[in-house]
């Protein structure tokens, strides 16, 4: 367990040092002045620029410098928004996409877990085809189109929700479900079909012959065995949750990680890209690598050697 | 009257049994998706999209492109206001413009701006050689329920007012006076290539890479999955994100190489799989035997009969690849203007959803039903193709 | 029905499938003593299963019982509920599968789906449940049981794995076991040994017992009276020997010239019979076989024929065993013998 905990670690930071090095010289690449903006800049401040951002160096050595700071956690500062340091900006915005990443995986799990699972008991009858309807819709519908209409019909229209922003419980509501609404249905649908193949498993006879009440043979026995590909669809929910705040956050203007990352694409500040994308990545790499554990910890036959 | 306790004679037809109609794999296959409604709806409805895709800009009398800033942001749907003598008109009420319309909804251009009073809040215009006055001051007043009143030549405009539709652009115009319903066809265009090319360059690589790995197996297989795992360990969108970045040009063809670039992964795993599990069975050994090149033995034997799934992955990658497409555009990283996709003209709209809403809901309607016909079929296909239920 | 343990009535049950109803299980009675191995056997499709899980009221949508009764211990449990048959199940009636590797519920130990069914059944407390689990997994032959207690299911071999479904079926003392097909799955050798701790659970406990089987060599080695099903009706039944040595219905005799015989000596031919069981879902109006049968005669096309009392126990369907039908020597005997 614990060789297996190290080894993913190690693993873990190769994958990040890799892209940290790709980014790097990737970013290097792309042609012009990373200070190109619309009014052009005196030749001597953009000289001033270049010597406080390291620019006039030799390549290798800006990217040992590069590597240097991100051993002490130091993602940089941007290059548009002078002065502001990546770090800073994660600090500030990261508590609040993961407030919403956070309701909207519970929305994922809570909800969309149970309604699957009332599904496949409710196979074929009205439950059934209404939770069938409503998941084709939260994945064929992408959730930038979900969040303008939440936006357009609970925000504008009926001003049941705030037009935007985040101030009080009910601001949340809007972000939450356009985040969470494709996995959820995801989720619903995996569970459903999860549980039905479950339930005319060989096991589920043998509790049945063996005369355990229903409730207990579906939430003990098939429940368990269902939620073993719904586990391992949690690594893809938190990836589609991080790309979804992207979106989601720009629509519903929250000053989120999502919001200023796609900000820094537009402004093309390297920097903050760069910042933002390996964070992102770490991020969701712990998350698989917990998931991973998790999916240990319920089936047995999955062992942490390896 | 027969002897019921005769035996019956046996030697003449063979064993009674009517042989069953034999079918072809795919005329199998094609048997059971018929079945499936939704699916089949999902068909019609994604050559319903092509077609308008394909021929609607060539019949379409408005132009992608043309531009005709006073007649920007105009509804689908006017509310027309009488003013007598057969003059009709529709008010733009954000702009606070008159735009000259007739009763049957056919705009027929701006009526002239005289006087602009922007202190007093009103605006004078000439409709058919009398004086309309846009009074909008009303506005500023707490409590006010309208929005504008009307004067003709002085006096108070009571007239009725009624609902048509807009002929002249059935879907309304945008904020440069463009035609939405001739915008959304031609971005269904760049969205459904996008789609279908970067699906079928995504099928050729996995296929080839996956099939390579999955039948060379040992070292080569361990490498080439490293090599998959590794790119597959941060989320696919943020690769692609920072491929667009980096090559920071934005027409369709970087839009779909980056596409097919990143999502060519999880179909190699695929296809891989498929191919490792194909290969100890027996006809595969028979042409080994047989002396059959490695070439023959992977592009003849293996992939074909690993076509069903693939060909379902295929087609669940092009609702993928659009929605990457307009997931793109949304962020500002998609086709540049004025060429547009569905993502595109959704993102711009995100601005006006207050005064212009018709503006997101075309896009996005064209959106969903894309992705729902394409989810649809791939759902069809996928359960026609499931070996279980062969029967 | 006085000593019978189980006593199935003109039994029925179909499958309600979208293309129509199939009757997989037609009018089937029989009875079972105390400490009785009734072997059951037939090609698949026959009914075998469907009538066992018919009679644990197990059969599942689309699937249900049409007609009949079953008594246990005197009492008809068509009526009951599925409350009730909780009661019954895993308690008065067990049943074990035919694949071991897939009916333990793996992601639990052994022990803890044992201890659960005991709980389930008997007044417990937890630490007695997992003693009564231990004794059983130690009556069926499981070396070390204590720590085999908490092993998972993967832990175990196929063997190992039949012997705890069987020790978990018989740990609420139940008088009947059914078990479908338990050996087949198996390796050969594996197949003895499960078939031999059957027989000693019986003497042991006195569990009556009905096994389900398609292999004849399973029938010969361990049960006492044998039915033999086709098409979903009961075509012949009788003791053991007299299906081996004495069989009265053109059926049974097909399916015994299909097994290999080790212990003669001349290389005779295996003859497989020709053709396909019955479409249940159109079942024939005459005897199901005769459209596999070589001595069908016309009257077996037409009528059903009825079961035929050849001796005391002895049963056979077939219109041979009529007086007015011409004599085939295979089926009808009488006053011939020597």
């Amino acid at each position: 367990m614990l060789r297996y905990i190290l080894k993913r670690l190690l693993s873990m930071l190769l994958t990040l040092f890799l892209l940290a090095t790709a980014v790097f010289f990737l970013l290097r690449f792309i042609p012009g002045s990373p200070f190109t903006r619309e009014r052009t800049l005196s030749p001597e401040i953009e000289a001033l620029l270049r010597e406080k951002y390291n620019m006039d160096a030799p390549l290798w050595q800006q990217y040992l410098d590069y590597m240097g700071d991100l051993l002490h956690l130091d993602l940089g500062t941007s290059i548009q928004m002078l002065g502001v340091r990546v770090n800073d900006m994660i600090r500030n915005a990261f508590p609040v996409s993961a407030a919403l990443g956070f309701w909207a995986i519970l929305l994922v799990i809570v909800i969309g877990i149970p309604l699957g699972v009332l599904a496949a008991l409710k196979r074929g009858r009205w439950p059934d085809y209404l939770i069938s309807f409503l998941t084709t819709l939260g994945i064929a519908v992408p959730s930038f189109v979900i969040g303008s209409f939440i936006l357009y019909v609970f925000g504008e229209r009926l001003g049941w929700l705030p037009p935007g922003g985040l101030y009080g419980w009910r601001s949340y509501i809007g972000p939450v479900l356009a985040l969470g609404g494709f996995s959820m249905a995801f989720v619903t649908r995996l569970t459903r079909s999860s549980m039905l193949d479950v339930t005319s498993m060989d096991y589920i006879r043998t509790a049945r012959a063996n005369g355990l009440p229903r409730g207990r043979i579906v939430f003990r026995h098939a429940l368990k065995n269902a939620l073993i590909p719904v586990v391992t669809y949690l690594g893809s929910t938190f990836a589609a949750i991080i790309t979804g705040s992207f979106v989601v956050e720009k629509i519903f203007a929250v000053p989120g990680m999502g919001k200023y990352f796609v900000e820094s694409i537009n402004n093309r500040d390297y920097t903050v890209i760069m910042g933002t994308t390996l964070f992102f990545a770490a991020l969701y790499v712990v998350m698989v690598f917990l998931v991973d554990v998790a999916y240990a910890l319920i089936d047995p036959r999955i062992k942490l050697q390896d | 009257m027969q002897n019921l306790w005769e035996f019956v004679d046996r030697s003449g037809a063979g064993a009674g049994e009517q042989p069953r109609e034999s079918l072809t794999y795919w005329k199998d296959v094609w048997r059971r998706f018929r079945k499936n409604k939704l699916a089949l709806v999902g068909l019609c409805l994604i050559v319903l999209i092509l077609l308008l895709a394909l021929v609607g800009p060539v019949l379409s009398s408005h132009s992608y492109s043309d531009q005709n800033l006073a007649l920007g942001n105009i509804p689908p749907i006017l509310r027309v206001t009488d003013l007598g003598q057969g003059s009709k008109i529709y008010v733009q009420e954000s702009l606070y413009q008159i735009i000259r319309v007739t009763d049957k909804g056919e705009v027929l251009g701006p009526a002239a701006l005289l006087k602009n009073d922007t202190i007093g809040r009103r605006k004078v215009f000439e409709v058919d050689g009398n004086e309309v006055t846009l009074d909008y001051s009303m506005v500023r007043e707490a409590g006010s329920t309208k929005k504008y009143e009307l004067y003709l030549n002085g006096s108070k405009v009571m007239g009725g007012s009624k609902t048509v539709l807009n002929r002249s652009n059935l879907l309304g115009t945008d904020k440069l006076g463009r035609d939405v319903l001739a915008r959304t066809l031609y971005g269904g265009r760049i969205s459904l290539l996008v789609g279908i090319v970067s699906a079928l360059i995504t099928m050729l690589v996995g296929v080839a890479y996956g099939g390579v790995s999955g039948y060379e197996g040992g070292t080569v297989d361990n490498v080439m999955m490293r090599i998959v795992d590794l790119l597959n360990s941060i989320p696919l969108m943020l690769i692609v994100i920072l491929l667009m970045v980096v090559t920071n040009r934005s027409d369709v063809g970087i839009v779909i190489l980056t596409i097919s670039l990143v999502y060519w992964l999880p179909m190699a795993r695929q296809v891989r799989g498929q191919v490792m599990s194909l290969k100890e069975q027996e006809f595969v050994l028979a042409a080994k035997a047989l002396g059959a090149p490695k070439s023959r033995i992977i592009f003849r034997h293996l992939i074909p009969n690993a076509m069903g799934p693939i060909v379902v992955s295929m087609m669940m990658s092009i609702p993928q690849a659009i929605f990457t497409e307009s997931f793109l555009s949304f962020v500002g990283l998609g086709v540049a203007a004025p060429a547009a996709s569905w993502g595109t003209l959704a993102n711009d709209a995100l601005g006006g959803i207050r005064s212009y809403p018709y503006l997101l809901i075309v896009p996005s309607v064209a959106i969903a039903l894309t992705m729902f016909a394409f989810n649809f079929v791939g759902d069809g296909l996928r359960d026609a193709l499931d070996p279980r239920q062969r029967q | 029905m006085s000593d019978n343990l189980l006593q199935v009535d003109h039994l029925r049950a179909s499958f309600f499938t979208h293309v129509g109803e199939v009757q997989a299980v037609r009018d089937v009675s029989f009875s079972l003593k105390k400490g009785e191995i009734l072997g059951l056997v037939g090609e698949s499709g026959s009914g075998k299963s469907v009538t066992c899980m018919s009679v644990m009221k197990l059969l599942s949508h689309p699937g249900r019982i049409t007609g009949g009764a079953v008594h246990f211990r005197g009492r008809d449990l068509v009526p009951l509920g599925e409350r009730e048959m909780q009661q019954v199940r895993g308690n008065e009636i067990s049943m074990v599968f035919q694949d071991p590797m897939t009916s333990l519920n793996p992601v639990y130990t052994v022990g803890s789906q044992m201890v659960e069914v005991i709980r389930q059944h008997r007044p417990l407390d937890r630490r007695q449940a997992k003693e009564a689990a231990i004794k059983m997994l130690s009556l069926v032959g499981i070396p070390s049981p204590e720590e085999r207690f908490h092993n998972y299911p993967h832990e175990f071999s196929g063997g190992m794995r039949q012997r705890a479904l069987i020790a978990m079926a018989l740990s609420c003392d139940p008088g009947l076991l059914i078990a479908d097909e338990p050996t087949t799955a198996l390796d050969v050798t594996i197949q003895a040994q499960v078939l031999e701790l059957i027989g000693e659970v019986r003497e042991r406990l006195g569990t009556s017992i009905i096994l389900i089987t398609h292999d004849l060599g399973v029938i010969a080695e361990s049960c006492e009276r044998v039915i033999v099903m086709y098409g979903g009706m009961i075509m012949e039944q009788a003791p053991v020997e007299k299906i081996f040595f004495d069989p009265r219905n053109p059926y049974t005799l097909g399916l015994l010239q299909s097994v290999p015989d080790p212990t003669k000596e001349t290389r005779e031919r295996l003859q497989p019979i020709p053709g396909s069981p019955p479409d249940l879902l159109n079942p024939p109006r005459g005897c199901p076989f005769s459209g596999r049968c070589r001595f069908a005669m016309h009257i077996c096309e037409q009528r059903l024929p009825p079961l035929y009392e050849v001796e005391e126990g002895h049963q056979s369907r077939c219109w041979l065993l009529d007086e007015a039908a011409p004599r085939v020597p295979e089926i009808r005997k009488e006053g011939a013998k020597g």
